[in-house]
């Protein structure tokens, strides 16, 4: 099930936050998507998650035209998103944050997979606990685990890692990777070159809302346009 | 005037009867409100129509509305449906004057329709226990409040189930949090709009239809709710489901109490007192902070 | 749209003109044709009312000048436009000849217009529906006997228009029914609150209005020169209760006493102004002086009424003055007296326990004691009334009670007048009201008759105290001269009641 982006471009204005951006990436991936502030990464996200409208280009997975499905139909397909501040359903429990996920793609019983699912991410100790009350950490553990409800083919993930503290931040990538593991793809937005470098297997930087480069992490930390990007000329 | 113990207690259970049917009909309208953004000022046009479908079924099938209520939750959920998917679905994302407007012509729309066909006359509903009363400890009680009171408990402790408990009201209380995010897990928003105000729709008929075994029906019949039932929204804040259920019950305190030991005239002021005092001092309403965004 | 401005917010046909079409159905619920009328339903703008009229004037003479007197010959119009205009006007003239040829004798006026504001929905829809309905029987009557004598057999035409039970909008229509539609009179039905506000319109503009029961005393202290009543206003009503309770029910049962009143009333116009009157005439020197342990206005119409019941019951009166606008409170409160076991020697009760559907609670409704202008019994007094209520039943299915009653004496006493007045004319119509002398005949009510004082009060005015007695009807139960039936007093206990001991109607 290949992830393929064609020419998705939007403009805000006179702004062209995303401007003809095109890749591929295949099943298993594990992708880091950078760039430096305002380069279109978070646009470029939502434009892949049918929550702004393109105005051009073609997003497919496993060859199924999504370009125009919303959110929900998305998720129905596979694609699980979470955000650059989560955004978790702060007046239900834990528990109920699970639960509300539509069983679309599983044959297994909700409550199985609920309760595979909490182990899982462990947040068992907090199961019960009103969502707003959880850390900024587990807020993000728990939207990740509502995209593992999901039984998702790829994940896009904007930021995952900020503001999240060491310890959760192993606990987080564990997750991320066990995923991986199972054959799931990521496409991760990140800020932070060497958490991207240690954990991806290839880099797609974006600078002004256009690919400037497309590797492996080696090749990006070399990369000329990449270095000026970030420090300027 | 002295105040007399019995008395007393006997006005804060009237209170308690009534608050309980404000109760359901402020859950419905703040269910809409919380997950449609929609403030349904047909909400208390739609009770007015339970109670007169309660009043036919009573009529031409000697239905008690108790039991009619059973029918008449699936028709009014169905009906609800219709108006979301025919009507409201075409201005969820329009202005809240166009909103306004719609609920507002919709009100009006099912009034003069009553009115058409059905005049004006209040119609009154007797049952076998209209005139059954029960004496404790010098207090009395009518079946029709005693019975019309354990209803809308029972579909109080219903919708609390319903909401915690089955997919669909987890979905619903998931998009009234976050629309966008309810998205994202695969929750079909536009279809959880129609289940919501069918849900709300027939809670109001519900209501409607359980007091009319003593409460007389008109095509005004409903206005009266509605105005308390506003109140309710606001004190339980807005959009928050227990806040409505428990708020219904300390308005209906409130009112009956004030009218009796206070002066019979305060206690519509009174009640606009409190919603002025929370709308002033807590903002968000009794049961927190619903409204962040 | 015109429909637009006459009910604002109401959709069905049945209570506003919601479409041209119906409009034009609605103004054309007369016998014999009008010049409008025959227009269809739109509204034609000034310049072409003016060129029409000039054109008919000219093709038509003199046969069209008896339908329009105020037709001018200024300078002649355009050929094209006479050809145009000239298929109206055959289709005028033809309807103006056929109408010329019915009516024997050439009228001055085509039609007498009267505007007819009714609460048509909102509060107090039922009654409004119920008294137009009378009023159309009355326009059919008075069409089908000849129209108006005085001029020529003109025929009657009612506008009905809904002002929704609430005062704004009754200023609203009042306003289009003097100003637009240019009625010669208004008639009122029965409530204050509309009169007070619609009567202001009609007073500015100088048009009559006549209101029926409309009972607040305010309606005829303001100095209006156009605004007569042909009822009693709340003030002397009220005192005519403290009367009736002390030289009739006291009097004639000299086993009951009454020590303690109490008064209940709503906070509408009407029930807050009835509540002052009952406790003003309890300062009266002869009639009063009893001790007021409760004073309730509640909010109407109520949720739940519990909370004044048990101040009510609290209090102990032996007798209560009740003052409800909304007939649902009437009902919510008898089942509170009900459950919690309220005895009076009596209750005194106006609109809301009039309102008919009150008495759908069966015998638990029974012995308010009231006080209105019109009885049944009075369809014995006056048999002629019964062709009325025949009418009436064939139209809505119900018995006539008093408000629809209002409705026909008001129309009545218009109508004299204009034949009197032989205008159609609201000055003349209004200084030919100044002179009205009807009989006990004339109006459906226990009146002597119609005859206006300098402030529009009705000289002739009376009341009956009817009683709902177990026949479930309302009977003349006093003064006495006119009383048919006894009154029950003191009326019996809820435990009485339980236990079956419910008295007959008894016969004087
Ligand atoms: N709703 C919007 N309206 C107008 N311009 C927008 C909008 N959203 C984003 N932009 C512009 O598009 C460009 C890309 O923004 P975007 O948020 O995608 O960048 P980003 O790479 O996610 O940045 P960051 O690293 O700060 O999160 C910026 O110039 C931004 O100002
Ligand atoms: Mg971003």
């Amino acid at each position: 099930m290949s992830f393929s982006v064609e020419h998705v471009t939007k403009r805000y204005g006179g702004v062209t936050a995303v401007d003809d951006v095109s890749f591929q990436i295949g099943k298993g991936e594990f992708v880091g998507l950078i760039g430096p502030n305002g380069s279109g990464k978070t646009t470029l996200l939502d434009g892949l998650g049918g929550y702004i409208r393109k105005d051009a280009g073609r997003v497919a997975l496993g060859g199924h035209d999504l370009s125009k499905a919303p959110p929900y139909e998305l998720a129905k397909r596979g694609v699980g998103r979470t955000f650059q501040v989560p955004r978790v359903f702060d007046n239900m429990t834990v528990v109920e944050n699970l639960y509300c996920v539509p069983a679309a793609r599983s044959s297994e019983p909700k409550e199985k997979r609920v309760e595979d699912t909490m182990e899982m991410v462990r947040l068992a100790s907090v199961a019960h606990e009103i969502a707003k009350n959880l850390s900024g950490g587990q807020k993000k553990l728990l939207e990740l685990a509502r995209v593992v409800m999901l039984n998702p083919t790829i994940v896009l993930m904007d930021e995952p890692f900020s503001g999240v503290d060491p310890a959760m931040l192993e606990s987080l990538l564990g997750l991320m990777r066990e995923m991986n593991k199972e054959g799931r793809t990521f496409l991760i937005v990140e800020h932070n070159i060497a958490v991207i470098t240690k954990n991806c297997g290839r880099v797609i930087c974006l600078d002004e809302g256009k690919v400037i480069a497309d590797g492996s992490p080696g090749d990006i930390r070399n990369d000329p346009r990449v270095i000026e990007a970030y420090l300027g000329t | 005037m002295a105040i007399e113990p019995t008395a007393l207690i006997q006005s804060i259970l009237a209170g308690v009867f009534v608050g309980a049917i404000y109760s359901l009909v402020s859950a419905g309208l703040t269910l809409i409100w919380g997950t449609m953004r929609i403030v349904n000022f047909a909400h208390g046009a739609l009770m007015m129509l339970g109670m007169y479908m309660a009043y036919w079924t009573w009529y031409f099938l000697g239905l008690d509305p108790l039991l009619s209520a059973l029918v008449i939750f699936p028709t009014f959920f169905a009906l609800g449906y219709a108006i979301d998917k025919f009507l409201l679905r075409r201005i969820i994302q329009a202005s809240s004057v166009a909103q306004l407007l719609i609920t507002f012509g919709l009100t009006l729309f099912i009034q003069n329709v009553v009115l058409y066909f059905w005049r004006s006359d209040i119609r009154l509903v007797t049952t076998s226990y209209s005139s059954l009363y029960w004496h404790a400890g010098g207090l009395v009680f009518d079946a029709p409040h005693v019975i019309a009171f354990f209803a809308a408990i029972l579909c109080g402790i219903g919708l609390h189930l319903f909401l915690t408990r089955s997919s669909i009201g987890l979905a619903i209380r998931a998009t009234a949090q976050d629309r966008e995010a309810a998205q994202t897990v695969g929750i079909e928003t536009k279809r959880i709009f129609g289940m919501t105000f069918g849900l709300g729709t027939a809670l109001a008929a519900v209501a409607g239809a359980i007091i009319t075994s003593y409460y007389p029906v008109n095509p005004d019949s409903g206005n009266q709710f509605l105005f308390l039932a506003f109140v309710v929204v606001v004190l339980g804040s807005l959009g928050n489901y227990l806040g409505a259920l428990v708020g219904g019950l300390i308005i209906g305190v409130v009112q009956s109490t004030t009218g009796y030991v206070y002066l019979a005239q305060a206690e519509l002021p009174l009640a606009f007192v409190v919603f002025l005092a929370i709308l002033i001092f807590m903002p968000e309403g009794l049961f927190g902070k619903r409204l962040r965004r | 749209m015109r429909a637009g401005a006459r009910s604002r917010w109401s959709f069905g046909p049945h209570v506003s003109e919601k479409t041209g079409a119906f409009n034009a159905y609605i103004r054309s619920q007369t016998i014999g044709v009008s010049l409008q009328d025959s227009e269809g339903p739109r509204k034609k703008s000034p310049e072409e009312l003016a060129a029409e009229q000039k054109a008919t004037s000219e093709i038509s003479g003199p046969l069209t000048e008896f339908l329009n007197k105020k037709v001018t010959r200024r300078e002649a119009i355009s050929t094209v436009g006479k050809i145009a205009v000239g298929v109206v006007v055959v289709a005028a003239a033809g309807a103006g000849a056929a109408y010329y040829l019915t009516r024997p004798t050439g009228p001055t006026v085509a039609e007498v217009v009267i505007g007819c504001p009714f609460p048509l929905s909102g509060g107090s829809s039922g009654l409004g529906q119920d008294s137009q309905a009378m009023a159309q029987i009355f326009q059919d009557q008075w069409n089908a006997n000849g129209g108006f004598k005085g001029l020529g057999g003109a025929p009657l035409r009612l506008i009905f228009i809904d002002n929704e039970t609430d005062p704004n909008v009754g200023r609203t229509v009042a306003d289009t029914l003097v100003n637009t539609d240019k009625v010669s009179a208004v008639q009122n039905g029965f409530l204050s609150g509309l009169a007070l506000t619609e009567s202001e319109e009609t007073e500015k503009a100088g048009v009559p209005m006549v209101t029926g029961s409309s009972s607040n005393p305010s309606l005829t202290t303001r100095g209006f020169t156009h605004f007569y009543r042909l009822w009693i206003g709340d003030d002397k009503l009220a005192l005519k209760q403290f009367q009736y309770l002390k030289d009739e029910l006291l009097k004639n049962n000299p086993g009951t006493t009454v020590k303690n009143i109490a008064i209940l009333n709503d906070d509408t116009l009407f029930g807050t102004g009835a509540g002052k009157f009952y406790a003003a005439s309890n300062n009266d020197p002869t009639y009063g002086g009893y001790n007021i342990v409760s004073n309730i206005t509640f909010h109407g119409p109520a949720t739940d009424v519990t909370s004044q019941v048990l101040q009510l019951k609290s209090a102990q009166p032996d007798v209560l003055f009740t003052a409800m606008s909304f007939v649902a409170d009437a009902v919510l409160f008898q089942k509170a007296f009900k459950q919690y076991n309220l005895d009076f020697a009596t209750m005194f009760s106006s609109a809301g326990h009039l309102n008919p559907p009150y008495q759908q609670l069966g015998s638990d409704a029974y012995f308010p004691i009231s006080r209105l202008p019109w009885s049944p019994d009075l369809l014995v007094t006056k048999p002629w009334e019964q062709k009325w209520q025949g009418l009436f039943k064939a139209k809505t299915g119900k018995d006539m009670y008093s408000y629809p009653c209002d409705t026909y004496s008001c129309l009545n006493t218009i109508c004299d007048a204009v034949n009197r007045a032989k205008s159609n004319d609201p000055a003349k119509i209004n200084t030919a009201l100044q002179s009205t002398n009807l009989g006990p005949d004339d109006v459906m009510e226990g009146y002597d008759g119609v005859q206006f004082s300098s402030t529009g009060d009705n000289t002739k005015a009376k009341t009956l105290f009817v009683q709902l007695l177990s026949d479930n009807v309302w009977h003349t139960v006093g003064p006495s001269p006119v009383a048919a039936y006894k009154a029950v007093f003191p009326q019996p206990t809820w435990a009485d009641r339980a236990a079956g001991k419910i008295p007959s109607p008894v016969k004087v």
